[in-house]
């Protein structure tokens, strides 16, 4: 495991008039380390991330990137930074391959550009105006990994992505982190944090709640399942985390908190006509698990 | 930097193309009127004393050389209205989509993971703002040569320089005026309505000066009244006191506004 801390956020606040967004959080990222930021809408994780980036100031606290101070070595710790920002701005009359000529001249020549392009599946020839929000995203992806960056600060990476290029993007990040880049990324998406993140900082409503590794988190998870059966359906689901919230004629829906699979071995023993698994959303598991 | 100046002025050439070639047409327009208006002049002259003198003064029209020269004939048709506008137009536009513009739009975003200081970017901005500018400005005035010698009429080398001087220094006061708003606020619109309400006012508190007496001391509150075309033209004066109006106007805004903008937030995406 790296030792190395590439961010340091100590008591970070940022108040926005009356609305504390951020209020006194603190962590560490090691090098090397993909950290996942969860929480719902709303609870903070985009402004930690602008102030990471020295788009917002600190009301109190401290950032410190590679050991430098975010702020004042803003310029200097860039050229080793990639970013994707929650909603990424582009010139709409610029095609893709503009955007990546402009960003070329601004940091440095990037090899990697092309290699990008053609993993995301983007074509660079159209203007942005006329990108899909997916497109887009492809796009903001590759300016934020072009540069080979030692540190990738990625909001929401995957938003408009269909489920193959969130497969994509997910390896890419983790070729990133074994060859030595330290990727911090926000999401909404349980899952998503935990397949691919070392380690999940939990926030809500601007206080950091905790950060657990992704081992911990896989048993915060709260399912819906809707079975329906060829016969009468059974009553006995007596289980540990395991409740009966709905029973109808030939089915039954249950709340199901953790491991899923005692649940999925009861209901081999049955005749199913068909089933259905939802996740509860994270505010509902953030309720549950993170009061 | 280099690389965001040229960018800026790139996608601002058929601003500058259309700003200047409306204003040229003005010109060309101007000087192939001039030499039927010249012959005219002593009747129009006479016909002109029948409109109130208030109104040549409001607008810092002299009588006297309107006719006589092309210089003054193309300060009171051209650079007592015209020109200025279509400036401020210019200004305001560049001006409120350079720093503000590029806040609403979120591409400030990618300006700013690039390893450019908030600085860096305040000054490419601003050092693209005088080319684009100052390349209407000189473009604009100096149309006048080619125009003049087309249509055999003569003119004063010269005092068209001095006026190329007197609307450089002139466009560099409102370009900082908007730069600062535009380091300010995060909204294209905000900056152009702020920018050019303020000239607005400033114009018309100018021509209020000109009008009344009681108020005559307001000028001195309009970056118009600085803006002497007709000592420019006819005199081939620059007043000191001008120079250093406009020059500690820009000077002044322009720290501000870099003060501002390195310490704000962005609230981009």
């Amino acid at each position: 495991m790296a030792e190395e801390t590439v961010i340091k956020v100590k008591n970070l606040k940022k108040y926005f008039e009356n609305t504390k967004a951020v209020d006194g959080i603190s962590f560490d990222v090691k090098k090397g380390e993909i950290f996942g930021f969860l929480g719902p809408n709303g609870a903070g994780k985009t402004t930690t991330i602008r102030c990471l980036m020295d788009l917002l100031r600190p009301d109190a606290g401290t950032v410190t990137i590679f050991g430098l101070d975010a702020r004042k070595a803003a310029p200097q710790l860039k050229k080793k930074m990639g970013y994707l920002p929650g909603e990424t701005g582009f010139y709409g009359n610029w095609t893709g391959a503009e955007h990546i000529r402009f960003v070329e001249k601004l940091s440095r020549p990037s090899p990697l550009a092309k290699q990008l392009v053609k993993d995301f599946e983007l074509d660079a020839k159209f203007k942005v105006k006329n990108l899909s929000s997916g497109n887009r995203q492809k796009l903001g992806l590759i300016l934020a990994l072009m540069k080979q960056p030692e540190l990738l600060i990625l909001d929401e990476p995957t938003l408009g992505l269909d489920p193959l290029l969130q497969n994509k993007t997910y390896e890419i990040l983790q070729e990133f982190a074994a060859n030595g880049t330290t990727v911090f990324m926000s999401s909404h998406n349980l899952a998503e944090v935990e397949r691919i993140c070392w380690r999940v900082g939990i926030i809500k409503d601007g206080k950091l709640i905790s950060v657990d590794s992704v081992r911990e988190l896989k048993g915060k998870k709260i399912y819906n399942l809707t079975a329906r059966f060829s016969q009468e359906a059974p009553e006995d689901f007596a289980m540990p985390g395991v409740e009966i919230t709905k029973k109808m004629p030939g089915g039954v829906v249950l709340r199901i908190k953790g491991d899923i699979n005692p649940v999925l071995e009861k209901l081999k023993q049955y005749e199913l006509t068909d089933i259905e698994i939802a996740h509860e959303s994270l505010e509902q598991v953030f309720l549950e698990f993170y009061k | 930097m280099l690389a965001l100046i040229i960018q800026t002025v790139k996608k601002s050439k058929w601003g500058i193309f259309g700003y200047t070639l409306a204003a040229a047409l003005m010109v060309w327009l101007l000087v192939m009127v001039y030499p039927s208006m010249a012959m005219q002049g002593e009747e129009l002259r006479k016909a002109f004393e029948s409109y109130p003198k208030e109104l040549f003064q409001a607008f810092g029209i002299s009588m006297e050389g309107f006719f006589a020269t092309l210089e003054g004939y193309l300060g009171g048709e051209q650079y007592s209205i015209t020109w200025p506008i279509i400036l401020i137009m210019l200004v305001v536009s560049f001006g409120g989509g350079a720093l503000a513009g590029e806040v609403e739009r979120g591409t400030i975003g990618i300006l700013l993971s690039q390893p450019l200081s908030r600085i860096k970017l305040f000054l490419g901005k601003y050092l693209a703002g005088l080319v684009v500018i100052l390349t209407y400005v000189f473009a604009s005035i100096l149309v006048v040569v080619p125009f003049a010698q087309i249509y055999d009429v003569s003119y004063r080398l010269p005092n068209h320089l001095t006026l190329t001087i007197l609307g450089s220094l002139f466009a560099l006061a409102i370009f900082g005026v908007t730069m600062l708003f535009s380091s300010f606020f995060s909204e294209r619109g905000k900056v152009t309505m702020l920018s050019a309400g303020l000239f607005m006012l400033m114009y018309f508190i100018n021509v209020l000066a000109n009008l009344k007496e009681s108020l005559v001391n307001l000028k001195y509150l309009s970056l118009f009244h600085y803006f002497d075309y007709g000592k420019a033209l006819l005199e081939n004066r620059i007043e000191p006191l001008t120079i250093s109006v406009f020059l500690g106007v820009s000077v002044v805004c322009t720290l501000i506004g870099i003060y501002w903008f390195n310490r704000r937030d962005i609230a981009a995406s």
